[in-house]
């Protein structure tokens, strides 16, 4: 019991990682893995700081801009150099290893003892966790709504559209990914005060849980046919959570934690097959 | 009044370079609508294109009431010059509701800020142009765009332009996508939008009934150069047997 409720924090810890995934992905249009790089860069700025006694708010404000930073690199490579964003993205995910160790002096920082967002009841941190997703969801939901979301929207929709209706596509597509990024920042800088330690490796193949999240979340929308804007982004955070209950059902069903990678892919994949199969009935 | 001088492009192939403006002189006083007629590779679209910022000049350049416009980018030039593109998806955002894509229309020359824009004042605005459409889609403003029909998209797009202002309206063969009774209305619409607002307009067509029917100047482009340019007067009195003529 205890291992799902973590499982549901956890997941709610990752919902700003979603949002990110959702962003660039359905709102976007556009590919982004500096996830895995900026995920961990969070994580790295947040361990230093909180190592470095810098009062807790200004925790999420630093790991918010490290992150957004780390977008707007790889938004600077892929519209003014044209390259594709996947590459600019592994690109700046490789860099962002030797920056993140660069950061933190080591490749693991213990923060016991220390301040953090969480503390020791469960109760609480699932609270917490799921109030923090709660703002998050209500400000990126505001954001879209406004003029300027609605231009970020219609850049991902139709480009022509978009330059014809005066908006710098280069600038939209490199705040889009800076705020995508920082928003994966901040996810890390959650996990980092959850259990209490940042690790160099902590964000190897965390692109895929958001992947997963927007995928699940995905096939919810299709299952309930109410798609709307508000809707498709709640969902992807609700995927956040089933996945990562999915995950601790594996582990408790047994599944050795070498294995989790795979079931990871292989949930991801199922997914995948399955609203592809179910969407060509269909057509 | 917008000013071609000298305008010329020049596309850089492995092999011969392509001259597909060559050295257009032109100028277009405000309320003309011109009708520009050529073969296919006449540069008809190239010249479209280096208007509305999509393609950069070679030489020459773009006066815009007394402003050279031609270093200025696309978004920027967007400011004054509304498009109608041949592809009727190309010019709204098809995931986007009718009422978002006509917000964004209405801030077309200006910033989009972090308000929220899409007031009950705004839809209420919107629903009664979109009304002067009669096509019932005052009542669908929150359906995305990209359920309605090509015929319908390319007059909401017209409709769209007219949301802020604009000095000229350049329309890359606007109906060829469409229906013939999609056709006769975007430009029935077109040709009144022109006439009420005083815009300059720019219409690239292979339609010659419509090049006959419609705008009060008719040039003909071949091999990047314009090689008729006829005023309202002499338009008045060409007919449809003389403009096929032009392309014996």
């Amino acid at each position: 019991m205890d291992a799902l409720f973590a499982a549901i924090t956890q997941g709610l810890a990752y919902a700003a990682l979603a949002i990110g995934i959702f962003l660039t992905l359905k709102i976007f249009n556009i590919p982004d893995i500096t996830t895995d790089g900026s995920y961990t860069l969070g994580g790295a700025v947040t361990a230093v700081a909180i190592s470095a006694h810098v009062p807790l708010v200004w925790v999420f404000p630093l790991a918010f801009a490290a992150g957004a930073l780390a977008g707007v690199a790889t938004g600077i490579i892929h519209t003014r150099l044209k390259i594709h964003p996947l590459l600019a993205g592994i690109l700046v995910m490789i860099a962002l290893y030797s920056i993140n160790l660069f950061i933190m002096g080591r490749s693991n920082i213990p923060l016991t003892n220390l301040p953090s967002f969480f503390s020791n009841s469960s109760v609480m941190n699932f609270i917490k966790a799921f109030l923090f997703a709660l703002v998050l969801l209500v400000l990126i939901i505001l954001l879209l709504k406004t003029d300027f979301g609605i231009a970020m929207r219609a850049t991902g929709s139709s480009e022509s559209m978009v330059l014809a209706m005066g908006v710098n596509i280069e600038k939209m597509k490199i705040t889009g990914l800076a705020l995508a990024n920082a928003l994966t920042a901040l996810s890390g800088s959650l996990m980092v005060q959850y259990q209490g330690f940042a690790d160099i490796n902590m964000g190897v193949g965390i692109v895929i849980s958001g992947l997963a999240a927007v995928i699940l979340g995905e096939s919810f929308v299709r299952l309930t046919k109410k798609a709307s804007l508000m809707v498709n982004i709640i969902m992807a955070v609700a995927g956040s959570v089933v996945f990562r209950v999915l995950l601790a059902l594996a582990l408790l069903a047994g599944l050795p934690p070498q294995a989790l990678k795979l079931v990871t892919a292989l949930i991801v994949l199922s997914i995948i097959a399955a609203l592809k199969i179910s969407f060509r009935e269909k057509t | 009044m917008i000013k071609l001088e000298a305008l010329t492009k020049i596309f850089k192939t492995d092999g011969d370079d392509i001259v597909a403006v060559d050295n257009i002189n032109l100028t277009i006083h405000p309320s003309e609508f011109v009708v520009v007629l050529g073969t296919n590779g006449s540069g008809k679209s190239t010249l479209l294109n280096l208007l509305a910022g999509s393609l950069s000049a070679t030489h020459g350049h773009i006066i815009f009431d007394d402003m050279d416009i031609t270093a200025l980018k696309e978004y920027q030039r967007s400011a004054f010059i509304a498009r109608l593109f041949q592809n009727p998806l190309a010019g709204t955002a098809s995931d986007l509701s009718i009422l978002d894509n006509f917000r964004l229309a209405a801030l077309r020359s200006r910033a989009k800020k972090v308000i929220l824009g899409n007031t009950k004042a705004f839809e209420e605005q919107v629903r009664n142009k979109v009304a002067l459409l009669h096509l019932g889609l005052e009542e669908k403003l929150h359906r995305p765009i990209g359920s309605l029909s090509g015929g319908q998209r390319q007059a909401l797009t017209l409709l769209m332009a007219t949301m802020d202002n604009m000095k000229l309206l350049l329309m890359d063969e606007p109906t060829s996508a469409l229906d013939p009774k999609s056709a006769e209305r975007v430009m029935e619409l077109a040709n009144h939008f022109i006439h009420e607002l005083g815009v300059s307009a720019i219409m690239v067509t292979h339609s010659l009934r419509e090049a006959q029917r419609f705008g009060n100047r008719i040039i003909q482009m071949d091999n990047g150069s314009v090689i008729r340019d006829l005023g309202e007067t002499e338009k008045k009195q060409i007919n449809l047997p003389k403009l096929f003529e032009w392309f014996a």
